[in-house]
């Protein structure tokens, strides 16, 4: 395997950890799936598809988010936003993803 | 547009009832967002490749589809381990239960060969019907949601010594188990032996003496045995305590088959017709000598087995 084909592999791998993190946090503002990827594209964070969509439906099984179908320019589409687990969870994997950051931040630096 | 219709069709088919309508909904509705997006860039309706691209964009059908199912797996990551483990315990008991159970007539069938290719095709066959069970016994628990904890459970006072000296090459232990059964095989065909020379331009016939009848049974036995503990070491690819102690038994049995072999008044009986020749003492002496020769280092080789066995042994 060359050194390229390593970084993509790690490369997902370490988006992968964070993905549902990004999302929860994308849905504290109301969104449809494909406004979702649209912001998460706008931010940086390319996420494929086929993993997006079935995350935020097995987060909503979950409880950590809540759906309604409403209409929108004429065509039905599905909101999501945080629940109020959701909310919560989301603030305890902040202040872990703080607290992984700054000690990452540390080790890389020395 | 069918296409899109087709897909969606593709996609639900993998899904179970309650997912279909709402995963079907949802997946259509950010199809429709996307064309939507795209016609409004280009200020012109989506042609069909267009179209296509956005359904490949998604994912194949099965695989979108297995995202949105939550039995991702047949056997989990968390299970995976056991699982393996499991398996090759399974197996391997397996292949030494169908072994034992073909060996009296493979012995007796007289075509040892077809019959050990036919052995082969039965462990494959036990082998399958086992890996299936195993699996499904997994799958269950998976399934009714028993967590793997039980599994995992240890207490390091009761840990196996896993030396990496005392790993044993699979190989190895292969080539073992095969020389012991042909010797096995062969053993019993001796029984019979009747041996034909050539003896100053005659056909002479020369025959084991009765007492290596004697012994028949006990060496059956400590074959048998080696067999199994062979099997077991092959399962288990390293020594145990155990396994070491029951292979030093069976060498030290061996060695002393070999002493009773040894002090025999005869091993084999001339007819008449060689005996009475003039060289047959030559004859006597060579075979005689063949013989010592040969059982002397089957002797020493078991000698050498089972100190092997007891150095090994300190290191556990």
């Amino acid at each position: 395997m060359t050194a390229s084909e390593h970084y993509q592999k790690l490369k997902l791998e370490l988006r992968r950890g964070v993905l549902i993190l990004a999302v929860l946090s994308a849905l504290q503002k109301e969104h449809y799936g494909y406004s979702l990827r649209k912001i998460l594209l706008e931010q940086g964070l390319e996420i494929d598809e086929g993993t997006l969509y079935p995350l935020i439906r097995r987060l909503e099984k979950q409880g950590l988010l809540t759906s309604e179908w409403r209409e929108e320019s004429g065509r039905k589409k599905r909101f999501y936003i945080l629940s109020k687990i959701g909310v919560s969870t989301l603030n305890q994997l902040i202040q872990d993803w703080n607290q992984v950051q700054q000690s990452l931040n540390q080790i890389i630096k020395q | 547009m069918r296409m899109i219709a087709n897909y969606l069709s593709q996609v639900i088919h993998y899904l179970t009832e309650e997912q279909k309508q709402e995963v079907s909904d949802e997946l259509e509705s950010i199809i429709n967002d996307k064309l939507e997006d795209l016609e409004q860039q280009q200020s012109k309706p989506a042609d069909e490749q267009q179209v296509s691209d956005i359904l490949i964009s998604l994912g194949h059908p099965i695989k979108i589809a297995s995202a949105y199912r939550n039995d991702q797996y047949l056997i989990s990551p968390e299970f995976f381990p056991i699982y393996r483990q499991a398996l090759i315990y399974a197996l391997g008991l397996t292949a030494i239960v169908v072994a034992l159970l073909a060996l009296p007539s493979i012995l007796s069938s007289g075509h040892i060969i077809r019959s050990s290719i036919q052995l082969v095709f039965s462990v494959i066959d036990a082998a399958l019907v086992s890996f299936a069970a195993v699996t499904v016994a997994f799958y269950l628990q998976q399934k009714l949601n028993l967590s793997s904890e039980f599994w995992y459970k240890f207490d390091p006072k009761s840990l196996n010594n896993l030396n990496p000296k005392l790993k044993i090459s699979r190989l190895e232990t292969g080539f073992e188990f095969i020389t012991i059964v042909l010797f096995l095989a062969w053993w019993n065909d001796l029984l019979q032996w009747s041996n034909e020379i050539n003896f100053a331009g005659k056909t002479l016939i020369i025959n084991l003496s009765d007492a290596w009848q004697a012994i028949t049974i006990p060496v059956n036995i400590v074959l048998t045995a080696s067999i199994i503990v062979t099997v077991w070491q092959f399962i288990l690819g390293r020594w145990q305590k155990f396994t070491l102690i029951l292979d030093s038994i069976l060498n030290v049995l061996s060695v002393i088959l070999v002493v009773l072999i040894m002090r025999f008044d005869h091993w084999v009986v001339f007819n008449e017709a060689i005996m009475q020749h003039p060289k047959f003492d030559k004859v006597l002496t060579a075979i005689n000598l063949s013989f010592s020769i040969s059982l002397v280092i089957l002797a020493m080789v078991f000698l050498a087995l089972t100190i092997g066995n007891i150095l090994k042994l300190r290191k556990i």
